[in-house]
């Protein structure tokens, strides 16, 4: 398993365990409210759909994709989608709660561009592979 | 395959067709949706992204990451079913509570509601902690 997919994965499952641990607190203020609980809310879907399921998704995919030969050709593209999807992802998740909309809107805008770029980098490799299939 | 593997993704499988059924009824916008529908919002939410999505992860990843030794290739056995069944039962233990403290506040007890709070954070943590050595370079 290459670096940056190692970086990619591992940074997923820490946000896993923060974006679960938010949840597991909101859940439990419906049995017994826990002051501020909700306000965590845009911070576990963000933290559990972007930070968890789609960054281990692009970390897998950096791994498995088939290659050239030993080389992920400009693979820069993946470490600058991570860097991008990181900082977006902590903008879209705690901007509000800071009482930042515009972060909000801006991490929206940086969530795209990391997209874009790992797009960028995987396109070519979703081909056959050297095993001809 | 191994067996653990298989009963995640079996599990998942489950919950994938629970929560598509939930979500048809409880997600739609297109007309007034009754009080008993409307409680199983989050539900259905939870079985499609925790049930379905992560837990089919889980399987997956227990299966094909890279193998920590020849002793002990995918960690801690116990502790990986212990991560399953604290999920599942978190998960059904939620299925329970959550539409009922919605729709019947009072009439169960909160700590169903807490424990599945509990379990289903403990499910992850113990899960994260035993994969986390295996998120390694492959050993050639």
């Amino acid at each position: 398993m290459p670096l940056l997919s190692r970086i990619y994965i591992r940074t997923a499952l820490v946000w896993l365990v923060v974006g679960s641990t938010l949840g597991g607190v909101i859940l439990w203020s419906k049995a017994s409210p826990v002051p501020g609980a909700w306000s965590w809310l845009a911070a576990h879907i963000s933290l559990l759909t972007w930070g968890w399921l789609l960054q281990l998704t692009l970390g897998v995919a950096y791994w498995i994709l088939p290659r050239f030969g030993a080389e992920r050709p400009r693979s820069y593209l993946a470490v600058i989608a991570y860097l991008a999807l990181n900082v977006a992802m902590l903008l879209a998740a705690f901007a509000g709660l800071l009482g930042r909309p515009w972060a909000v809107a801006a991490g929206g805008w940086l969530q795209l561009f990391a997209l874009a770029a790992f797009c960028l980098h995987a396109w070519p490799r979703a081909r056959r592979s050297a095993y001809g299939k | 395959m191994p067996k653990l593997a298989r009963w995640y993704v079996k599990s998942a499988m489950i919950y994938l067709v629970l929560g598509a059924v939930l979500a048809a009824l409880a997600l739609s916008n297109a007309a007034p949706l009754p009080r008993g529908l409307l409680a199983l919002r989050p539900l259905a939410w939870h079985l499609l992204t925790f049930g379905w999505a992560t837990q089919l992860i889980f399987g997956v990843a227990y299966w094909m990451f890279p193998h920590l030794s020849k002793q002990a290739p995918r960690g801690n056995e116990r502790v990986l079913w212990a991560a399953f069944w604290t999920l599942n039962a978190g998960l059904l233990l939620r299925a329970v509570g959550e539409p009922a403290v919605s729709l019947w506040p009072g009439a169960l007890p909160p700590a169903i509601l807490q424990a599945a709070a509990v379990l289903q954070v403990a499910a992850v943590w113990l899960f994260a902690a035993e994969t986390w050595p295996r998120i390694k370079a492959l050993a050639h």
